[in-house]
């Protein structure tokens, strides 16, 4: 009786849990770790993060997104990390320096703590091919 | 990944990156803790009318301690 319930509930309310993280920066190391055998490499595309993580949840290659033939002074500033070896992607990680057009517009207000501006990134999800995942690659 | 794009952020004139991670991902949050971030804020993500159409759902995001803190610990999704 109660797992129906429970089941006939999910049907009209979902919810999860989640916590807000702030690195710093300060202890970033000026001489970072490596992914054994991938290159690092990053993009800066004119898109929003929102439109980064679509492409990256459906699995497709950011490396394909043009940057786009000039700079536009409004155009959202998204930064997607690559980690590639032997031409396949290891690992995607997206973050963005425009917070419109992401999930942190919504909660922005609930760490007032906090400053930010020009210099804070927003990050966006990692995704990890799945053979290479349970191996420290996000870290 | 994230070390090697905080230490690129840190060179490239970036102060601070803000991350969302949700409770029922143990492993990045737990690198997370290492690489030195810190937890500013806790927050639930509700979605209502969950089994209709996306067009049709309402979608909130709830910055009550008391009210996060209820529906964690009544289990997420």
């Amino acid at each position: 009786m109660l797992e129906q319930a429970t089941k006939l509930c999910s049907q009209f309310v979902i919810w999860k849990h989640y916590y807000v993280y702030v690195n710093s920066l300060s202890e970033a190391d000026s001489t970072p770790a490596s992914i054994a055998g991938a290159s690092f490499t990053f993009r800066k595309l004119p898109i929003t993060l929102a439109e980064y993580e679509s492409v990256a949840r459906a699995g497709g290659d950011l490396r394909e997104i043009p940057v786009g033939a000039a700079p536009m002074p409004n155009a959202p500033r998204t930064f997607v990390f690559l980690a590639v070896s032997d031409d396949a992607v290891v690992n995607v990680t997206g973050m963005t320096a425009t917070r419109s057009g992401s999930v942190y517009s919504h909660i922005r207000r609930f760490w007032p703590s906090v400053s930010d501006d020009d210099t804070t990134l927003f990050a966006g999800c990692s995704e990890t091919a799945p053979m290479h995942r349970r191996k420290g690659v996000y870290s | 990944m994230h070390s090697m794009i905080y230490a690129w952020a840190r060179t490239n004139g970036f102060a601070r990156v803000v991350l969302l991670e949700g409770e029922d991902q143990p492993g990045p949050r737990k690198s997370q803790d290492k690489l030195g971030s810190a937890v500013v804020a806790e927050t639930c993500h509700i979605t209502l009318f969950s089994g209709l159409r996306s067009r049709y759902r309402i979608q909130l995001w709830v910055n009550n301690p008391h009210l996060v803190h209820l529906l964690a610990s009544n289990g997420a999704e």
